[in-house]
């Protein structure tokens, strides 16, 4: 089997900063705002209708 | 990025699904102060939401990462886009109104936009902040303050109406009070301050935090009632045992889970019909039945981390096609489960049992058990692999994929098929006895056959099959199972 060594794992993550966000992430922010704000029908990014899931084990205890 | 780090070491999505939940904030603030759906019954929140904007980055981050800020955003997206744009309200956000008390989504926005106020106190507890709201923020008890080890414990409903430095002002069946962390009370259905059991380990930290779970339209939190407040506590032992094995057999997991998880709550074994939960709105917890035996719990961990993994993979591209929400039938025989799932559930089962079966063959292979012990660890090496061969055929027959999710698929199939040669080389049988923990931890035959004596594990997965896959969609398991 492969390993899956820790050279390949980045370490912490950097912190969010809104203001560099906003900058970095213009397009889906407005793609975002066009799906909350724009009339249905208009082509969007959609993640409000990403499937939920629940995982939950049902466990074979004896 | 080829497959194989997409599925188990790549670390971005982590940061990828922090920054568009923030994204999507962004969005419904502006969004909001674009629209005024509620006719200035946003305002107070335009003006807090100013406020946690203009935090310190490591003091947002440390709010934003908490599983509440991922809870609440979507909602707040969901709840936002259907006041501004209504449509038919999904099952899934019928229930949160309910659990808010209104089936109204104006006001189950307005109510939502209350719940906000919670990331707020966590802000000023971390900052020292005095503060009071224009409006107290009226929620029930108890709740987890995002971010923070605190939680506020204690019955019934209760209004926060602000901070002073290190105390919050809450008002309690009509009293107020100032509480202020580890005070004690004499009373254990008056509301207080508590700090949670948090679990350290070099770089690990988490908290053991059932509240976290105490979320409208979640009906999680019923495995914690009646629980004792030392309850979680009283696990930390249990917990350091399985992750110390998780350390031993599969070291990578432990940096995935520094990560990613912030939160793990413990339930008793018998409470509520489930073992171990994740919720795709709640990422970075989970609950986990506290059954005593350390690699159970291993195996849980490595279980419900990986649940929580693929959440954050499938939010960067789907692997199935047609799994938008509602759009899924529960109809396909899995052999973990005694009912019909739906194709994104088995794709789920698949994924972490690859991960579980791994850790599983390597502490098989370290040879570290010996008697019932050790036929415990081959039960569930073998057993992982008969199972996941089921797995595969049912998702290889009935699923379609889109064209990342073909590359991921391929590599998952090659990984199932490198266990079933580490079962062979590791001699393992599945003719030997199955065996299975109880719930209080013990080891014992999975199951006595007509000659009294154990069965073995392939009968007890050929007997699954025979039960419950009602549909024969698995009519040719020996076909599946391959194995001579």
């Amino acid at each position: 089997m492969r390993s899956e060594g820790r050279d390949t794992m980045t370490k912490k993550r950097s912190p969010i900063i809104l203001e560099k966000l906003k900058r970095d992430s213009a397009g889906k922010l407005e793609s975002m705002l066009a799906e909350l704000t724009e009339v249905p029908g208009k082509p969007g990014n959609k993640p409000s209708r990403r499937r939920r899931f629940i995982a939950s084990g049902k466990a074979h205890m004896a | 990025m080829d497959a194989h780090e997409i599925l188990w070491t790549d670390t971005g999505p982590y940061q990828q699904r922090y920054e568009k939940t923030a994204t999507a904030l962004m969005a419904v603030e502006r969004a909001l102060h674009l629209r005024r759906p509620l006719n200035g019954g946003e305002d107070e929140f335009l003006a807090l939401y100013t406020c946690l904007a203009a935090a310190p980055s490591e003091t947002f981050t440390t709010i934003w990462e908490d599983p509440f800020s991922y809870f609440w955003t979507r909602l707040a997206y969901e709840l936002t886009g259907w006041c501004l744009n209504p449509e038919p309200l999904p099952d899934v956000l019928k229930a949160y109104c309910a659990g808010l008390g209104t089936d109204e989504p104006h006001r189950a926005l307005a109510l939502h936009l209350e719940e906000f106020k919670k990331c707020i106190i966590a802000l000023d507890l971390i900052s020292g902040t005095h503060r009071r709201f224009d409006r107290p923020l009226r929620t029930e008890l108890p709740f987890s303050i995002p971010g923070t080890s605190l939680s506020m414990l204690g019955q019934g409903s209760i209004e926060v109406v602000g901070s002073n430095g290190r105390m919050l002002e809450v008002v309690h069946n009509g009293k107020s009070l100032q509480l202020r962390a580890g005070a004690a009370v004499s009373d254990s259905d008056r509301p207080r301050l508590v700090e949670c059991p948090l679990l350290r380990d070099q770089d690990l930290e988490i908290k053991l935090k059932p509240e976290t779970f105490n979320l409208p339209g979640l009906d999680a939190a019923r495995g914690f009632r009646g629980l004792s407040e030392n309850y979680q506590v009283q696990q930390t032992e249990l917990l350091r045992e399985a992750l110390a094995l998780i350390e031993r057999h599969q070291p990578a997991t432990l940096e995935h889970m520094r990560e990613l998880v912030q939160v793990i709550a413990f339930k008793p074994p018998g409470a509520d019909e489930y073992s171990n939960v994740s919720f795709s709105d709640v990422p970075g917890a989970f609950i986990l039945s506290a059954v005593r035996h350390p690699y159970w719990i291993a195996d849980g961990l490595i279980h419900e981390l990986l649940h929580n993994r693929l959440f954050f993979i499938l939010d960067g591209g789907e692997i199935l096609q047609d799994v938008r929400e509602t759009a899924e039938r529960s109809e396909f025989y899995s052999p973990w489960r005694d009912d019909l799932r739906p194709l994104s559930g088995l794709l789920h089962a698949v994924y972490v049992y690859v991960g579980v079966g791994k850790f599983w063959h390597a502490a098989c292979a370290s040879g570290e058990t010996t008697g019932i012990q050790r036929q415990y660890v081959e039960d569930q090496a073998v057993r992982a692999v008969l199972q996941l061969k089921i797995g595969i055929a049912q998702l290889r027959r009935h699923a379609r994929f889109t064209e990342s999710g073909i590359l991921l698929f391929r590599e998952l199939e090659r990984d199932v098929d490198s266990l079933a040669a580490s079962m062979r080389k590791l001699n393992l049988s599945p003719a030997a006895p199955g065996t299975t923990a109880r719930s209080d931890g013990q080891l014992v035959p999975f199951a006595m056959g007509n000659d009294g004596r154990p069965v073995s594990i392939l009968y007890s997965i050929q007997s699954h099959a025979e039960k419950f896959d009602v549909h024969r969609q698995c009519a040719n398991l020996t076909e599946i199972l391959n194995l001579d």
